[in-house]
């Protein structure tokens, strides 16, 4: 029998190994996929209580993660194009300055 | 049982491929793995019921967000890195970092929220009627909202990248 506290342990280890990887790579383009697994975490204990409480606005607010998510990953990649051009490299250990 | 059979086959390939993005040194095998993810995630979705989701979890994060970082690691064009990880002290405290905190969140999982039987739900439940009553009806104000933050992420995201360095 499958429980919500499977669904919630799962949501649990993908969340944690979202953060791992924000916290050990170096890359940024991995950082923000990272970011992305970590909302999609979210969305998953969302949808799960939502299910158990047979109530549909988890389903929404899952709905605007995911907006919220695709805005974040449109503006970013703009902004990580444009540092590129500055620094000609995606490890964030580069990018130290703010300008230029 | 055919529950819990999808249920371990869609969790343990999620799990798999999420630490493949962790772990492939190669961008483009990590942003091709967290589609496997995403995939899967559907799947779980599906299995919860809510079938609107899950159907808009494979258009929009695998078919959009996930095509769009691969073109943007396609167009930089980055050199191979020598090293992919951060150095060996700040790995281990990051690694226990996050050790910490997902064996925290699962001990709030496990043991802190026991509930009894899953509520019972109409056979509509998590259909595009349902949640479009509910959004339209409900959450009419937050959906406004949200196409205002689209159209300033698009239009943000052209200012940023079109500008010249």
């Amino acid at each position: 029998m499958i429980t919500a506290t499977h669904y919630l342990v799962l949501s649990a280890i993908l969340f944690g190994i979202g953060g791992v990887g924000v916290l050990l790579r170096r890359n940024i383009i991995v950082l923000l996929i990272c970011v992305e697994l970590m909302l999609n975490a979210t969305n998953l204990a969302f949808i799960t209580f939502s299910r158990m409480h047979g109530e549909e606005s988890g389903h929404i607010f899952a709905f605007f993660v995911m907006v919220v998510a695709a805005c974040e990953v449109a503006v970013g990649l703009a902004l990580v194009i444009n540092i590129f051009r500055l620094r000609q490299t995606t490890r964030v250990d580069e990018y130290n300055l703010l300008k230029g | 049982m055919a529950e819990a059979l999808f249920f371990y086959i869609f969790a343990i390939l999620a799990v798999a491929t999420a630490l493949g993005v962790v772990f492939f040194r190669n961008v483009m095998y990590s942003a091709i793995s967290v589609i496997g993810t995403m995939l899967m995630l559907a799947g779980l979705y599906i299995l919860l019921k809510a079938h609107f989701l899950g159907i808009i979890q494979i258009l929009v994060y695998a078919g959009a967000i996930i095509v769009l970082f691969l073109f943007v690691i396609q167009l930089l064009n980055q050199r191979d890195e020598d090293r992919a990880f951060t150095p060996r002290p700040i790995l281990l405290l990051g690694g226990i970092a996050a050790g910490v905190f997902t064996g925290v969140m699962l001990v709030l999982a496990a043991y802190y929220y026991t509930p009894g039987k899953t509520s019972r739900i109409s056979p509509w439940f998590g259909t595009v009627e349902e949640i479009s009553r509910k959004l339209f009806r409900d959450y009419l104000l937050p959906f406004e909202f949200a196409s205002i933050l689209l159209l300033a992420a698009i239009v943000g995201a052209v200012v940023i990248a079109k500008r010249k360095a």
